[in-house]
């Protein structure tokens, strides 16, 4: 007989405290026991406009840590390396994320190092050439991944001129990119971010070390334009010579924070129990990988659908995409508990580390929530019905509000699209 | 009590409490990998992988997914050189689930030529995502060992060529069910929220009579060093620039760790981070490469010096703009690893000691890690003890004892060099 299973023990929503410090920064503090390890998300608002700023912005996260007024970066790399800490600065669409982890005994000497750097970083020339020069090589690498070809081409097929549909800036772009030109952008860093700390310490003495370093000036923060209008696109189909795949992405607008709706995304695409997955993957074999997506950035949320295929399969797998995208109505009550659970289940499994639970926070507050809300999240993934469910399927995940692109081998998949309405090739 | 049980049947049982969050990993490791593959059959060990997900006597088809998923867990299996790993992390109360799931395939997978040729299938288009439609999808992980291995366990790429897969049967599937997947030849460790004596029980109650007799025998994969160069060139039809890969023996894992653990310091000492030595010449002095790394194992990040039994491998690898520059980036590499062994302070090995041993911890920080790394030090060392001693074996390395190692098999007149050259676009 298979094992029963109670209901878990709830997660319990950690304390914290969130206070906004005389700088302007928002900071949240957790105490959470086990390994003496602290775990640090900074984040700073931080957008591009243009291509060029698009370049500026990665290589200012890729050289922030390349000397301050105090340190050269090899300097600042020992130093690092003596404490057993990390210090990694990326770029997401709306912000500059630097992560930071430590043994908790040296916590301080982390932030102390990490006002240090976001105050004073000095984008020497040598680091900044050489950084430039690996982002130019590393573009010209990733546009010769299908996947990053059809990220790209499914972007500005869905945003158009809009910030989000930028893609990676070309390796000329990149190029033109100064240590001065960094050096002015760093100006542009505000103090409106936020810092999350999750450490084995007491939160007080958290926060008190943080509030002791001195952080970014105020200033007014960046903000991301609206998406405007959302116009779904015609279907475009991107040639790759010599692909062995069908790389498929479509995409839409997502609603905000809506709990129904991204229980329609776990039952529709977004695990492995999804209609996707069962359908594409584990009964027609047409793929390994298959999956839907929500996603929430500053201007918007958006769903996504990606899967790669065989190429002499595209056309079939299309049809099986688009038909259950329209299914949402045979979804059973039973499909619709077992997203439940694996959402609250996943929750408990990314907050038991201390990483987890910093980029979980983290992701809050990116989103301009806060802790707390995991009470309402946890409440409605509970309380949600499966009519509810199903209505936010209806609402957001009509074929007609998608925009599909696919990158393959173009002479082979367009005979095979016939039935799908006219389709633009490049 | 010793932390490692043995139920009569033979199955070895680890269990770690962790009661700090109500989530449990579990795994099961199987001693059998890409390396106990008969010949002709490549990929044989990883498609078996699969079969393990296709249901078992009281577990239809798709069942394990949803019972586990649809209760809040994850899960997923890995083929490794040495051993096939199957793990779920689930909600504490789902321990006993996980546990009934995991011997009802080890007692009774259902085996039928449907299943077979689905998987087959997804194993195909794994294949293709992974490796052929992709640039250095085989870089260096298959054709290094290629080149440098002659016996067919250590020199085969364990994805597999598409013609072994294709001529997999039922009959061979169902015999390597039988010779591999008994209680006698595998590890099941536990770590999270969980008694240890009660999970003893439940493992005892759920494995201990299933029967299958012995503990295969092992084929040796011993074989001896070769002397001399070996050279070789391939040609990647989507890699838009060159790169290398060098390849050198080390000291067998099990008899000498302290050996490959010097070696894997040595590693971190010439790539890990912008101060290192062959990152601070290659990268920001000469502006020969785009990317350096050197590790032990598999690829970075899996095998490395716990992972493996012998022979392993210590490589470094090397991506760069310019094709005619493979020569000087060579002979620089040999340079600066000479320099390094004639000229490395105790403060740097400190220093990387430092770095190695915090991140160390960072990974053992999850419950999944932690498991596995348990299990895999029962299976292949038979020594649940090194988990604990691994912070201090690091610790007490010295810069002579690192030195001297690397003398020894780090040498340029007895290694493997690789050159990869871009195909031209396809």
């Amino acid at each position: 007989m298979i094992p029963e299973v109670s209901p878990p023990r709830a997660f319990r929503v950690p304390r914290v405290i969130d206070e906004t410090l005389p700088s302007g920064m928002r900071a949240v503090v957790v105490r959470k026991d086990g390994a003496a390890l602290t775990e640090i998300r900074l984040r700073v608002p931080l957008t591009a406009t243009t291509a060029g700023e698009e370049a500026a912005r990665d290589l200012l996260a890729r050289t922030i840590t390349a000397g301050t007024s105090r340190r050269s970066q090899i300097q600042l790399d020992v130093d690092l390396q003596s404490m057993g800490a990390t210090l990694t600065a990326v770029t997401s669409e709306d912000a500059l994320v630097i992560s930071g982890s430590v043994p908790s005994r040296r916590v301080t000497g982390l932030l102390a190092l990490l006002s240090e750097v976001v105050r004073t970083a000095t984008f020497p020339d040598g680091p900044v050439r050489v950084e430039r020069n690996r982002l130019a090589e590393e573009v010209v690498l990733a546009r010769s991944q299908p996947g990053v070809i059809a990220e790209e081409v499914f972007r500005r097929r869905m945003f158009g001129r809009h910030p989000y549909g930028l893609g990676l800036p070309s390796p000329s772009t990149v190029r033109r990119v100064t240590g001065a030109g960094l050096r002015t952008l760093h100006q542009r860093l505000t103090s409106s971010g936020t810092m999350t700390v999750v450490g084995d310490l007491p939160s007080v003495r958290l926060l008190d070390a943080i509030a002791g370093e001195r952080w970014i000036r105020r200033r007014k923060p960046s903000s991301v334009p609206p998406v405007g209008v959302w116009k779904r696109r015609p279907f475009l189909v991107v040639h790759r010579e010599g692909a062995q795949q069908t790389s498929i992405r479509m995409g839409g607008l997502a609603p905000v924070h809506d709990t129904a709706f991204g229980l329609a995304n776990l039952v529709f695409g977004g695990y492995f129990l999804s209609r996707l997955a069962s359908n594409l993957r584990e009964e027609k074999g047409y793929t390994y990988s298959v999956h839907s997506q929500v996603q929430h950035l500053a201007a918007a949320s958006t769903v996504t659908v990606a899967a790669d295929v065989r190429t002499e399969v595209t056309g079939a797998a299309f049809a099986e995409m688009l038909w259950e995208l329209e299914r949402a109505e045979t979804w059973t009550d039973e499909e619709v508990d077992n997203a439940r659970r694996y959402a609250m289940g996943v929750l408990s499994i990314q907050a038991h580390t201390k990483a987890g639970l910093a980029s979980l926070i983290d992701s809050l507050l990116a989103r301009r929530l806060d802790v707390e809300y995991l009470r309402t999240y946890l409440r409605e993934l509970r309380s949600v019905t499966p009519e509810e469910v199903r209505a936010a399927a209806a609402d957001h995940l009509a074929p007609s509000r998608l925009t599909t692109v696919m990158v393959g081998d173009a002479d082979r998949i367009v005979p095979q699209l016939g039935p799908f309405g006219r389709v633009i090739v490049r | 009590m010793s932390p490692v049980q043995v139920l009569s049947n033979g199955l070895r049982v680890v269990a770690l409490p962790d009661r700090s969050s109500p989530v449990v990993a579990v795994s099961v490791l199987y001693d059998v990998g890409f390396r106990s593959e008969p010949e002709g059959r490549s990929g044989f060990a990883h498609l078996f992988e699969h079969m393990m997900f296709q249901g078992s006597k009281r577990v239809p088809k798709g069942e394990f997914d949803r019972l586990v998923l649809g209760n809040g867990g994850v899960l997923n299996g890995m083929t490794t050189p040495d051993y096939t790993v199957y793990y779920e992390v689930v909600p504490s109360t789902a321990v006993d689930l996980a546990l009934f799931l995991e011997a009802d395939r080890m007692r009774s997978l259902v085996l039928n030529q449907e299943n077979l040729d689905n998987q087959r299938a997804v194993v195909q288009e794994e294949i293709r995502l992974n490796v052929l439609n992709r640039p250095y999808g085989k870089f260096p992980w298959i054709q290094l060992p290629e080149l440098m291995f002659d016996a067919y366990p250590n020199a085969h790429d364990g994805y597999g060529s598409f013609e072994d897969l294709d001529a997999a049967d039922l009959a061979g599937i169902k015999k390597f069910f039988r010779r591999f997947y008994t209680p006698a030849n595998a590890v099941l460790s536990l770590c999270g929220d969980i008694d240890p004596d009660e999970m003893l029980r439940m493992a005892d109650r759920h494995f201990g009579d299933i029967g299958g007799g012995r503990r295969p025998r092992r084929p040796s994969f011993a074989e001896p060093i070769a002397g001399g160069v070996r050279r070789a060139e391939v040609t990647d039809p989507f890699a838009p620039a060159p790169a290398l890969a060098l390849g050198y023996r080390v000291p067998d894992p099990i008899r000498n760790l302290e050996g490959v653990l010097a070696l894997d310091i040595f590693g971190s000492i010439l790539t890990d981070g912008v101060a290192s030595r062959l990152e601070r010449r290659l990268v920001q002095q000469e502006g020969l490469v785009t990317a350096v790394d050197a590790w032990i194992g598999e690829f970075p990040g899996w095998g490395g010096p716990f992972e493996m039994r012998d022979p392993t491998r210590f490589q470094i690898s090397a991506y760069y703009p310019r094709v005619d520059d493979g020569d000087r980036i060579i002979a620089a590499v040999d340079e600066e690893v000479g320099h390094a062994i004639g000229t490395l302070s105790q403060a740097e090995v400190n220093r990387s000691v430092t770095k190695t041993v915090a991140a160390h911890i960072r990974k053992m920080d999850h419950v999944l890690n932690r498991a596995l790394m348990a299990a895999g030090l029962v299976l292949l060392h038979g020594d649940l003890g090194v988990l604990e001693e691994i912070p201090g074996r690091y610790k007490r390395l010295t810069a002579k004892k690192i030195a001297a190692t690397a003398g020894e098999w780090i040498r340029q007149d007895r290694r493997s060099e690789l050159r990869l050259v871009p195909g031209g676009g396809a």
